[in-house]
C-alpha cells in the first residue's frame, strides 16, 4: 500500500506511544507483580521459589494498622475536600463568567507549583513559631504554642491541600453542564432550596462525586512525602511503608505484594466509577 | 367562554438587567380561563413577562396580583403556576412516572393517589404506556406531552408555556397546537403562551399580545390583532401587508379623499384618530385584499380606483397564488388571489400587465409617524 508521509508519522507516533508504554507502564508492572510472588534475597533482592508467603504477610498485625490508619486518613481526606468542594464548586458553577474563569484560575495556577514546595511551605505556617501559632498567641487566644506539626493532624491538613482540586475539577465539570431550566423546573414544581439540592443537583452530579472522591482518595493513600514532610518519622501512610520496603528494608517481595494488592483495589474503584458515569452518561443522552 | 374574570393583574411591571430595560411599564389583565399568546420578535421582553409571572425573575417595579393578591415577592415553588420549558427540562435521571409525579412528591401526598393521579395525567396525553420510559429514550414530541403532563397534574391556576412547540418538526408542530388547544379546553385552565410564530398565536389565542422593545403594541383577539392593527409594528409583525403613502386632500363627516400613487381614492374615515387636511397617512391592505385584473391590450387607461402594474414573480400555492407585482409609482404590491374555475383570468404570468385595486372597505388608516 502506498504511504503518504502524513500517514507514515502517524504510524511513527503510535509505535513510539506504544513502546513507551509497553517499556514504562507494562512491563515494569509485569515486573512488580512476579516480583510479589518471589522470595526476598539479601544480595540479589530476588530469587526463586515462588510463593504466596509475601500476600500472607500483608495481615501483619503492624501493618495492618498502618494500613488502616492510612485508610482512615484517606476517608478523612476525602470527606473534607467534598464537603468543602463540592459547596465551592456549585458556586463557581453558577457565578458569572469572569468570576468562574477568575477563580478557577486560583485554584488551578497553584497547581504549577511542585506539590513538595508547597508542602514544605505549610511548614511555616503550622511549626511552633509559625503563622497559626503567632497569630493565636498574638490576639491571647493560648498561652503556649500549639504543636500542629508532625501531627495526624498536619498530615491531614497537608493531603486537603493538595488534593482539594482533584475534588474541585471533576465535580466542575459536571455541575457547570446542569441545565439551569431543570433547577428551574423543579422549583416551578413546588420543590424548595434543599430539595432542588437533594433530588436534582446531587443526583445529577453523581458521576462527579464519585470521580473527585477517587482522585482523591487513592492519592491520599499514596502520598508519601505528605506524611514525611509534615507528618514527621511517626506517622506513615500506605505510600511510605511501599517506599521503605523497597528502599530501606530491601524487602522487594512485601513492598512488591502491597503495591500489587494496591493497584487491584484502586481498580476495583476504577470500575465502579465507570459504571457510575455509564448510568449518568446513558441519563444524559437528551442533553 | 365563561363570564370573563381577571385571574392575573400585572400592573406596571417594568425590569431591568443591568442597564437594559427589558420591561418597560407593562400593565396586563389575564382573565381566567383564556389562552393568551404573548406575541413578538426575539428579544421583546415576551420570556422575561412569563419569567415574571412564573417566579424566576423579580420585577425592578412593578406588581403581579393574582385574584387581587399580590404574589411578586413569592419564590416559584409557592406560586399557583407551572411552567413549560423551551426544551422541556425534563429531569434526566428520572423516568416518565417519576417525572410526572415530582409536583405531587413535593406537596407530601400520598404514593396511592399520586400513582392514581400521574396515570390520569399520562392517559390524557397518550403516554401512559411510557411510564418507565427515561427522557433520552423519547422523540422530542414525546417529551413534550410528558412537560405538559408533568406541568398541569399540579392542577395550576395558569399553566405558562415558553415556545413549547419551537423544538418541533413543522408537521408535529401542527399537529401538538390542536391537542394543546383542546387540553386547554378540556382542562378550562388560563394559558399564557409565548410565540415568535404569529401563525401559532392567531390560529390557538382567545387574545393576542403584541410585545415590541418591551412594550405592549396591542393587545386583542386574534382577529382584531389581524384586521385591525393599531400601529405599523403590529401590522408588518402579524402576517404580510402592503404598505401606502397617503396625502389627505379634503375632510368630511365621513369619508375623507386622499391621493395614493398619483390616484385619487375616497375612504372612510378612521376612528382611532383625527384626519385633517395636508396630513399624511399611511394606508395598509392585507395581501388577500387585493383585486388583480389582467389588463387587455385594447385596454388604455387604468380603470378608476385602480393602480397599474407588472408582475414581478409569482409563487404557485395550490389553493392561491401570490403575486408581487411592481406599481408604475415604484411600490412592491403582494396580492394573493384565490383559484376561481370560473375565471380564465387566473393564470398569470411573469411581466403581465395588471391592474391592482382593493376590496372597498377593507383599508386600514395609520396616521404616518
Amino acid at each position: 500500500m502506498h504511504k503518504t508521509p502524513d500517514s507514515f508519522c502517524r504510524t511513527a507516533v503510535l509505535y513510539f506511544i506504544f513502546i513507551w508504554l509497553g517499556v514504562m507502564v507494562f512491563a515494569p508492572n509485569l515486573l512488580v507483580l512476579l516480583a510479589s510472588f518471589l522470595t526476598k534475597d539479601a544480595e540479589w533482592y530476588l530469587r526463586l521459589p515462588l510463593n504466596l508467603q509475601n500476600y500472607v504477610a500483608l495481615t501483619d498485625t503492624a501493618l495492618l494498622e498502618i494500613i488502616v490508619k492510612s485508610f482512615s486518613l484517606s476517608i478523612a481526606t476525602t470527606v473534607f475536600c467534598l464537603l468543602v468542594g463540592y459547596p465551592f464548586t456549585c458556586i463557581i458553577a453558577r457565578i458569572s463568567k469572569d468570576y468562574r474563569i477568575l477563580f478557577l484560575m486560583l485554584i488551578i495556577v497553584p497547581f504549577w507549583t511542585n506539590s513538595l514546595v508547597r508542602n514544605y511551605a505549610l511548614i511555616s505556617i503550622l511549626s511552633k513559631d509559625g503563622f497559626i501559632n503567632t497569630i493565636l498567641l498574638k490576639i491571647g487566644l493560648i498561652k503556649s504554642p500549639l504543636v500542629l506539626l508532625n501531627t495526624n493532624f498536619a498530615v491531614f491538613v497537608g493531603m486537603c491541600y493538595t488534593l482539594l482540586p482533584f475534588m474541585i475539577l471533576p465535580l466542575y465539570a459536571v455541575l457547570e453542564k446542569i441545565d439551569r431550566s431543570v433547577i428551574e423546573a423543579a422549583r416551578d414544581l413546588g420543590a424548595g432550596s434543599a430539595e432542588v439540592f437533594f433530588k436534582i443537583t446531587i443526583p445529577l452530579s453523581f458521576s462527579g462525586i464519585v470521580a473527585g472522591c477517587i482522585m482523591v482518595f487513592l492519592p491520599a493513600l499514596t502520598l508519601f512525602y505528605v506524611s514525611d514532610i509534615l507528618g514527621g518519622a511517626d506517622i506513615s501512610v500506605l505510600g511510605t511503608i511501599i517506599r521503605n520496603k523497597f528502599t530501606v528494608d530491601k524487602d522487594w517481595p512485601i513492598g512488591a505484594a502491597i503495591s500489587v494488592s494496591l493497584t487491584v483495589f484502586m481498580l476495583l474503584l476504577l470500575k465502579l466509577y465507570f459504571k457510575s458515569g455509564n448510568t449518568v452518561e446513558e441519563e444524559r443522552q437528551l442533553w | 367562554m365563561n363570564e370573563q374574570h381577571s385571574l392575573l393583574e400585572l400592573k406596571g411591571l417594568t425590569k431591568f438587567f443591568g442597564v437594559n430595560k427589558v420591561l418597560d411599564d407593562v400593565d396586563l389583565v389575564i382573565n381566567d380561563g383564556e389562552f393568551l399568546t404573548l406575541l413578538g420578535p426575539s428579544g421583546c421582553g415576551k420570556t422575561t413577562l412569563l419569567r415574571l409571572i412564573a417566579g424566576f425573575e423579580r420585577p425592578t417595579s412593578g406588581k403581579i396580583l393574582m385574584n387581587g393578591k399580590e404574589i411578586s415577592h413569592l419564590p416559584p415553588n409557592r406560586r399557583f403556576v407551572n411552567t413549560i420549558f423551551q426544551q422541556y427540562a425534563l429531569f434526566p435521571h428520572m423516568n416518565v412516572f417519576d417525572n410526572v409525579a415530582f409536583g405531587l412528591v413535593m406537596k407530601g401526598i400520598e404514593d396511592e393517589v399520586i400513582e392514581q393521579e400521574v396515570f390520569k395525567a399520562l392517559e390524557k396525553v397518550k403516554m401512559s404506556q411510557f411510564y418507565a420510559r427515561f427522557p433520552s429514550e423519547l422523540s422530542s414530541g414525546q417529551q413534550q406531552r410528558v412537560a405538559m403532563a408533568r406541568a398541569f397534574i399540579n392542577n395550576p391556576k395558569i399553566l405558562l408555556l415558553d415556545e413549547p412547540l419551537s423544538a418541533l418538526d413543522y408537521k408535529l408542530r401542527q399537529e401538538m397546537q390542536i391537542e394543546l388547544k383542546e387540553l386547554q379546553k378540556d382542562l378550562g385552565l388560563t394559558f399564557v403562551y409565548v410565540t415568535h410564530d404569529q401563525e401559532e398565536a392567531l390560529s390557538m389565542s382567545d387574545r393576542v399580545v403584541v410585545l415590541n422593545e418591551g412594550m405592549i403594541e396591542q393587545v386583542g383577539s386574534p382577529i382584531q390583532i389581524y384586521e385591525e392593527p393599531k400601529n405599523m409594528f403590529v401590522a408588518k409583525f402579524v402576517g404580510e401587508i402592503n404598505v401606502f403613502d397617503g396625502m389627505v386632500l379634503k375632510v368630511d363627516d365621513s369619508n375623507f379623499d386622499t391621493v395614493v400613487e398619483g390616484m385619487f381614492y375616497q375612504l372612510r374615515k378612521p376612528k382611532a384618530f383625527e384626519v385633517s387636511r395636508g396630513s399624511k397617512i399611511k394606508v395598509l391592505l392585507r395581501p388577500e385584499d387585493m383585486v388583480v385584473s389582467k389588463v387587455n391590450s385594447a385596454e388604455m387607461d387604468a380603470p378608476e380606483n385602480a393602480l397599474r402594474g407588472v408582475i414581478n414573480h409569482l409563487v404557485y400555492k395550490g389553493r392561491t397564488i401570490d403575486l408581487w407585482i411592481q406599481t408604475a409609482g415604484g411600490n412592491m404590491i403582494m396580492a394573493t388571489q384565490f383559484f376561481n374555475e370560473d375565471d380564465p383570468d387566473i393564470i398569470y404570468a411573469v411581466d403581465d400587465v395588471v391592474n391592482v385595486s382593493w376590496i372597498k372597505d377593507w383599508e386600514v388608516i395609520l396616521p404616518d409617524a
